[in-house]
């Protein structure tokens, strides 16, 4: 094998330099998004939360009571 | 040792770059696929259902006018949950009953007696009435006051099993939801003595 010039080493290893670099800042930025945009836990990207309020029991009717105890008019006093 | 040669050294970095991009590609792999599982959402959803519930609640439920007789060398009596005392021989009147809309919707308001007037209070030869009148106890609980009807003012109208709109539409808002009902008797002094009661039936629509 013919011996490489110092050049190409070094352009070799500023070569490693960048794809290290670059590869270390996509997998960042990848999980950084991923993480930003998680989900609560067990949802899926079509998930669903449905929150039900029930209010007070129907009961559409209510009673009320008239109630009088009559006497006998008193006769007038002379 | 010998001195390392500039071609081992070149093997080495290329290795070391196949490594670095191997590892990268794997990596980002990885991610896309771990973001699938683990709940990667863009859209959700949020799904709440209030259901519309009627719910009258007759929160003082009785006119009570106690034990009493038209005055001696009356011709009548007039007694009202409203206060009102004529010609009665006792001191004490009724107070009015009163329904508040407990639902989440705005209601109609209809009221029916058990009896009418005649079958309530027996007969009488001089004055004879058996009414219901109705006001707002709470600023503007029925709304478009008075609804249908003026004469659910006081002294009211004759009552019966056939019964009347007393509000068109009661407000559910807290604040504004109750009114109050009065009793109003007219009594003749031959009407028969004895205790007399009857029952009152508020029905809710939604409207």
């Amino acid at each position: 094998m013919k011996d490489i010039s110092k050049k190409t080493v070094v352009m070799l290893l500023v070569l490693t330099i960048i794809v290290f670099t670059v590869a270390t800042i996509v997998i960042f930025k990848s999980v950084d998004y991923a993480t930003s945009k998680k989900a609560p836990s067990g949802m899926t990207n079509q998930g669903r939360v449905s929150v039900y309020v029930i209010g007070p029991q129907p009961g559409t009717t209510g009673t009320g009571k008239v109630s009088l105890n009559l006497l006998p008019q008193p006769k007038p006093t002379s | 040792m010998a001195e390392v040669s500039n071609s081992f050294l070149a093997v080495l970095l290329v290795i070391a770059i196949l490594v670095a991009v191997v590892g990268a590609w794997t990596s980002i792999d990885k991610v896309n696929r771990l973001a699938g599982i683990t709940g990667f959402g863009t859209t959700g959803f949020v799904n709440v259902t209030i259901a519309n519930m009627t719910n009258l609640n007759v929160t003082a439920t009785e006119c009570n006018f106690g034990v009493g007789a038209v005055n001696a060398s009356q011709t009548y009596a007039i007694l009202a949950s409203n206060g009102t005392i004529t010609n009665w021989n006792a001191s004490g009147t009724s107070t009015n009953m009163s329904i508040r809309n407990d639902g989440n919707q705005n209601v109609t308001i209809n009221v029916t007696s058990g009896k009418n007037t005649m079958a309530f209070l027996g007969g009488g030869s001089t004055k004879l009435a058996y009414k219901i009148f109705a006001g707002q106890k709470d600023g503007a609980a029925c709304i478009t006051w008075p609804y249908q009807n003026a004469n659910i003012t006081y002294p009211g109208i004759e009552i019966n099993a056939t019964g009347y709109q007393i509000c068109g539409n009661l407000s559910s808002a807290d604040a504004n939801d109750e009114m109050w009902v009065g009793c109003y008797l007219e009594i003749s002094d031959n009407t028969p003595p004895g205790q007399k009661t009857d029952t009152w039936t508020f029905t809710a629509t939604q409207v």
